[in-house]
């Protein structure tokens, strides 16, 4: 069980389940009408990749559940993320989102949380990181 | 008869085709697999109405999935940096429109970006969500 923002204090460490990114997650994630270079090798090829690559935004989906987790529904109606995708993510590949509390300030009756997030893969390198901040009542 | 702006030509003040999708069941539990995500929330909160999942928000208001988005042969678009801004809880059966706009253009170590924002809205116009998304460029043989 994740820590909750009421009981998150500045500097408190934060980390979510372990996600296994393949090839038919990406396809269900970024599949469509269309091919595109999250889900066809040949396409990805095409287009200078050497394989497909997982869409930024599948790390971006693991770090809001990170923050689900700490926020509760209040995420959905104060969330606020900021991240530069600054590795490649391909299949095989182990993400685990993590954040710190960098800083705590009440608000009215309840709390605003701002932390540090990113996802790590499985050789402890950033592929997804910044800045993300909500609040709870 | 003109001929529509690829991604990558697009300037400041360009829009891309409304793209419009409703969230069904199905269609939102493809995310809950994708993610490995299977909250009760998105399934059947209990008494209440299940929640689109936030990653099928991101997925579906990428500017790619806009019906007036082209690239030209051999190119696709990469995802750099985001802004994105959760403002009300979508339910499941819902009408989604996403609107797109590109909002800034400009170059950095020999690449060129552009920066979309996508503001998705349900059928009453609340707005769920709001991303701004710097996307660059990725061609075969470059």
């Amino acid at each position: 069980m994740a820590i909750t923002a009421h009981e998150a204090q500045e500097g408190a460490e934060l980390e979510g389940t372990i996600k296994v990114v393949t090839l038919e997650r990406m396809r269900a994630f970024s599949g469509g009408p269309s091919r595109n270079i999250h889900t066809d090798e040949a396409f990805a090829r095409q287009c200078g990749l050497p394989a497909p690559i997982a869409s930024g935004v599948m790390s971006e989906g693991y770090l809001v559940a990170l923050m689900l987790d700490v926020f509760g529904d209040a995420w959905l109606v104060t969330g606020r993320m900021e991240l530069a995708f600054v590795r490649v993510v391909q299949p095989g590949d182990r993400l685990t989102p993590k954040a710190v509390v960098r800083q705590r300030q009440p608000q009215g009756a309840g709390v605003q949380l701002t932390l540090d997030v990113w996802c790590e893969n499985q050789h402890g390198e950033r592929v997804t990181a910044g800045v993300a901040t909500g609040t709870v009542r | 008869m003109s001929v529509p702006k690829t991604m990558d030509r697009m300037t400041v003040g360009d829009t891309l085709a409304t793209y419009e999708f409703r969230v069904t069941p199905e269609f939102n539990r493809r995310y809950l697999e994708a993610l490995e995500d299977p909250h009760p929330r998105y399934l059947s909160a209990s008494g209440g109405r299940a929640v689109v999942h936030p990653g099928l928000l991101l997925n579906q208001s990428n500017c790619t999935r806009s019906p007036g988005f082209s690239l030209p042969s051999g190119m696709a678009a990469i995802h750099a940096r985001e802004v994105t801004e959760f403002l009300h809880p979508a339910g499941v059966n819902t009408l989604l429109r996403v609107h797109f706009r590109i909002i800034d253009r400009y170059r950095k170590r020999d690449r060129d970006y552009v920066v979309v924002e996508a503001v998705i809205e349900d059928e009453d116009g609340t707005v769920i969500m709001r991303r701004r998304s710097a996307n660059t460029f990725s061609r075969g043989g470059s």
